[in-house]
């Protein structure tokens, strides 16, 4: 009776508890109150400020006689190799880290290409010819930075930074993390200046070379939908949805994807804002849209954390609003497949044992497929929320 | 050439993506757009482990506050990224462990006071399967804290032997330990729930719908 009986009635709680899932309201604000604990600035007693600097003082006097030494050459290195003022640097599957002698860092993502230009004791000049690139500049060397990315500039005092090139879609994302920095370019009207933390994406109507602009054609693929008129309308409203979606004000976030071409839009998006795309479109009430967004989200970044999300949403879009059980299973199983440890995986479990059952209903060749799943269920989770529909499945 | 997108507004706060790995290392450096992005990933989860051990309790988002300020303030000490959740896991379970020992406290310093009922929150289930609910955690309740989290974790929550001893930092031999206890405990005194008795020694099922 004891342990067996008390699982059971364990199970059974848990299942009355699993409705105890905060409203989307009550999530939103709890996440924005701890989000606001998160940044809030930090308050520091003058007593504290006091001690703090001069132990910094002490510091930087019994560092100063080593790093005047270090000062006195100018380079640095890629990799573990010395690098050279010029040459084009290209990864291919794995990262290459760049050390500069003053202490800032270059860390240059794979399937980059980037070149130091220039390197002097009054300027750096850093070309990003494709990909991505993160920077960590340091303050105070008296040498001003500048990342070129195609016909955009980002000049730099000390800060950390990154600049994503993409000469195809002529787009630039510069990710801002701490400081400061100025982004100008022959396609920005006035220079930009930019403070922590923000990001700004750029994109340029025409390609500024011909042969970029070729390229670009060619990449095309010929299955896909044809661009909206204006890459500089698709960026706007990027910016303008999201931050509806953000307020909460889901039918006006879509309403203006859908203006600047819903498609080009998911054609540019990030992972994380197809992902907001596919949710705002869901709470707007748009199934076939939201389907769209995450599609589109699995087909572009398919082994990104967003994709995984994007899986689970699809299959509860089929679930809840299409009925359409097998396709829900089909996510759900997809979700389980690829994502053994993620954070849905219980709920993915559930939700799939539910399209089973319902299957089951309408569908008596479904049920093998019913059982396999039970039993694989059970075999995992033996006393999980689920394992009581788990044995009514494996009982029919 | 055009002018590209160059509106007051085309600058937005930062988001984060990436995997594990990639989250711990920015919540290391602060990056502005990490916080948000663990609790995006992990809040469900969280939430789930402090409803299991707590219960229905109108406490519970404050917990799971607490939870994620408290594993911003303690990343570096994280020293495998690939077991974040699990280590979220518990913290979550000694947030709801303090939360115990201080109403327990509570209780034994206002023992000449008013009585003070814990809010719950309301679940949409049927009214038995609320009372019923309500009768286990009451027992629970009369439980100590470390016995009635192992009965959560392992019972509740379902969570694996080896899972569950780690999640409050035990080994399994003391976990075996606090679950045989807490399960002798319950017993003892759910046999003078006749809803509860009911549910264990007749088999007697709920229904949950409403």
């Amino acid at each position: 009776m004891g342990t067996e009986s008390l699982k059971q009635l364990g199970g059974a709680v848990n299942d009355a508890m699993a409705r105890a899932v905060p409203s989307e309201e009550a999530a939103r604000a709890g996440r924005a109150a701890f989000l606001r604990q998160v940044h809030r600035p930090v308050r520091r007693s003058p007593a504290f400020v006091l001690v703090g600097a001069a132990a910094t003082v002490v510091v930087l006097a019994l560092a100063w006689m080593p790093l005047r030494r270090a000062r006195t050459t100018v380079g640095f290195v890629a990799g573990e190799v010395p690098g050279e003022v010029g040459a084009l640097l290209e990864t291919q599957a794995r990262p290459l880290p760049l050390r500069f002698d003053e202490g800032s860092r270059i860390e240059l993502d794979p399937r980059s290409q980037l070149r130091v230009a220039e390197f002097g004791k009054t300027k750096a000049r850093v070309q990003l010819h494709r990909g991505h690139a993160a920077l960590a500049i340091q303050k105070g060397k008296g040498r001003a930075w500048a990342v070129e990315a195609g016909p955009f500039a980002v000049n730099v005092t000390g800060t950390r930074f990154s600049v994503d090139w993409q000469p195809e879609q002529q787009r630039m994302e510069v990710v801002l993390v701490e400081g400061s920095v100025t982004v100008t370019g022959t396609c920005l009207k006035d220079a930009r200046k930019m403070v922590a933390p923000q990001r700004l994406v750029a994109l340029c109507d025409e390609a500024p070379v011909a042969f970029e602009a070729a390229k670009a054609a060619a990449t095309r693929t010929p299955e896909s939908e044809p661009m909206p008129a204006s890459p500089k309308r698709v960026a706007m409203a990027n910016n303008l949805w999201w931050q509806l979606a953000k307020a909460g004000r889901y039918q006006e976030a879509l309403a203006h994807a859908k203006a600047a071409g819903f498609v080009g839009l998911c054609r540019t998006a990030s992972a994380a804002e197809l992902l907001d795309l596919g949710d705002a479109a869901r709470l707007a009430g748009d199934v076939t849209a939201a389907e769209q967004a995450l599609g589109i989200l699995n087909k572009r970044f398919p082994h990104s954390p967003q994709s995984a999300l994007a899986t689970f949403h699809l299959g509860r879009l089929a679930f809840d609003q299409n009925q359409n059980y097998e396709a829900a299973a089909l996510h759900f199983t997809r979700y389980l497949a690829d994502n053994p440890q993620g954070a849905l995986v219980g709920d993915a479990w559930g939700r799939l044992l539910q399209a089973r059952q319902r299957m089951s209903l309408t569908d008596s060749g479904s049920q093998a497929a019913a059982h396999d799943d039970a039993r694989a269920y059970l075999a995992r989770f033996p006393n999980g929320p689920y394992a009581g529909l788990a044995r009514r499945l494996l009982s029919q | 050439m055009s002018l590209a997108r160059n509106t007051p507004n085309n600058v937005e706060p930062l988001r984060f993506s990436g995997d594990d790995h990639a989250l711990v290392a920015a919540l290391r450096l602060r990056h502005p757009g990490a916080a948000a992005a663990l609790w995006d990933r992990y809040a469900q989860g969280v939430h789930r482990t402090i409803t299991r051990t707590l219960g229905p309790d109108a406490e519970a988002p404050d917990l799971l506050q607490e939870t994620f300020i408290h594993a911003l303030a303690d990343i570096r000490s994280l020293d495998d990224p690939s077991r974040l959740g699990p280590w979220l896991t518990t913290i979550a379970v000694f947030t709801a462990r303090a939360c115990l020992r201080r109403r327990a406290r509570r209780k034994w310093l206002s023992v000449f006071s008013p009585v003070q009922v814990q809010p719950t929150v309301a679940l949409p289930v049927a009214d038995d399967v609320r009372q019923a609910l309500q009768e286990v955690y009451a027992v629970l309740n009369t439980m100590p804290a470390d016995e009635r989290l192992a009965f959560a974790l392992r019972l509740i929550d379902g969570l694996p032997l080896a899972e569950a001893a780690a999640s409050m930092k035990v080994s399994l031999a003391t976990f075996k330990r606090r679950l045989a206890k807490a399960e002798a405990r319950f017993l003892a005194v759910a046999h003078k729930s006749p809803r509860l008795r009911a549910f264990i020694e007749e088999g007697e099922r709920w229904e949950l719908k409403a």
